[in-house]
């Protein structure tokens, strides 16, 4: 009997140990990866605003033009920054294109200013261009990632002097095809 | 960018060290497949449209004023010939008229004539008809005038957009001749044609 209690035993101790080095085998594998800072913009619903007729009977910007409400516009549906980034907005004045060889004649305009307003963001940007020289432009920065579509609307029209360096308004616009250009953007802070 | 970093174990049989190895090649790609995605994101900092605001004005002249009939009173003076000038200076007037491209006027002019017509027996001692002129003035440095005694259209060229008073005077009443008008109602008419672009 006890021959075979200790047997019992023995085979008890030697199992002990063996349950103890029961081998687990186990490795770390550390991931590491990066999402570079990027602005994207997508592409305007309507790339070319077509303003129509300007002029009332009298020569010069029809009456209703010349107040806030909304005459042409456009949307970009995607505008995003995954990071903080500024946006930017920018304009030239309407000018008769390609330009007489000679001079404004007194009495007449051929370059037209306007308001040009940005909306869909944490700060609406609005530009009003003066000097052909020189667009105006308006920018706002955003602290953190942001991503919103953007609505862009020409309003306010008003004929500037024979530069198209400052405001004179009332004045006939010449006969012709006018142009201005819209620069939106954004950027990585 | 961070460096990326794998801890490998020393110990562990063939088998699964093997195993252990395929995973560690996914694991690699995955994270060299992130990297390059960083690099390429990295190109989009900044972004723009550029779009076009565009309008056109068409050639275009205002309407000139409505014209009510000029009267010219007395023809003859005394004696009974035509008289030098017509009395009060007359006139018509369009105030601030525009084109706003370069443009053309054209002036025509019918003489004045007995009206109704009669039958004139003694055509060596009086007529029928008074020539006159009439001369247009627009604003600065746009003026013409036409004769009816010389008939034919004048057209004045505007080289560039102009705006202004556009005034059309009549004067100079003459007779052919040293013949006396025929008593009655004279009547003429003097056209004025503002055309845009030359």
């Amino acid at each position: 009997m006890k021959r075979h209690l200790t047997l019992a035993a023995a085979i008890a101790a030697f199992a002990t140990p063996l349950a103890a080095h029961a081998q687990v085998a186990e490795t770390i594998v550390d991931l590491e990866g990066i999402v570079g800072q990027a602005c994207v913009i997508g592409s305007p619903t309507t790339v070319n605003l077509n303003l129509g007729d300007l002029t009332g009977t009298d020569g010069r910007i029809a009456a209703a033009l010349t107040g806030s409400s909304t005459i042409a516009g456009t949307t970009i549906d995607t505008a995003w920054c995954n990071g903080p980034g500024t946006l930017s907005l920018a304009a030239t004045p309407l000018a008769l294109t390609p330009a007489p060889s000679y001079a404004t004649p007194n009495g007449f305009a051929r370059f037209v200013t306007y308001n040009a307003d940005l909306t869909g963001w944490t700060s609406a940007l609005q530009v009003r261009p003066s000097d052909d020289s020189n667009p105006a432009d308006n920018s706002a920065a955003n602290a953190a990632a942001y991503a919103n579509p953007l609505t862009l609307g020409i309003s306010s029209l008003a004929t500037l002097n024979a530069t198209g360096s400052a405001a004179n308004s009332g004045q006939i616009l010449e006969a012709g095809a006018y142009t201005a250009s819209v620069t939106v953007s954004i950027a990585v802070n | 960018m961070t460096a990326r970093r794998i801890e490998i174990p020393l110990a562990g049989n063939n088998k699964e060290k093997s195993v252990k190895t395929q995973l560690l090649c996914a694991l690699a790609l995955g994270l060299a497949a992130t990297a390059s995605g960083a690099a390429a994101q990295a190109s989009f900092a900044t972004d723009s449209d550029a779009l076009t605001v565009r309008t056109t004005v068409a050639p275009f002249c205002g309407n000139l004023a409505a014209a009510d009939p000029i009267e010219l009173g007395a023809l003859t003076g005394a004696e009974g010939f035509v008289v030098d000038q017509f009395a009060g200076a007359p006139k018509y007037e369009s105030p601030g008229y525009y084109c706003n491209a370069p443009s053309k006027v054209t002036l025509t002019a019918t003489p004045l004539k007995r009206t109704p017509a009669i039958a004139i027996s003694d055509t060596s001692s009086f007529v029928d008809r008074i020539d006159y002129k009439a001369s247009l003035a627009w604003g600065a440095g746009i003026a013409g005038s036409i004769e009816t005694l010389a008939g034919a259209p004048v057209v004045i060229t505007a080289t560039q957009p102009h705006t202004g008073l556009l005034q059309l005077t009549l004067s100079d009443p003459q007779i052919d001749d040293t013949a006396r008008p025929i008593a009655g109602d004279y009547a003429g008419s003097v056209t004025v044609t503002v055309t845009a672009g030359n």
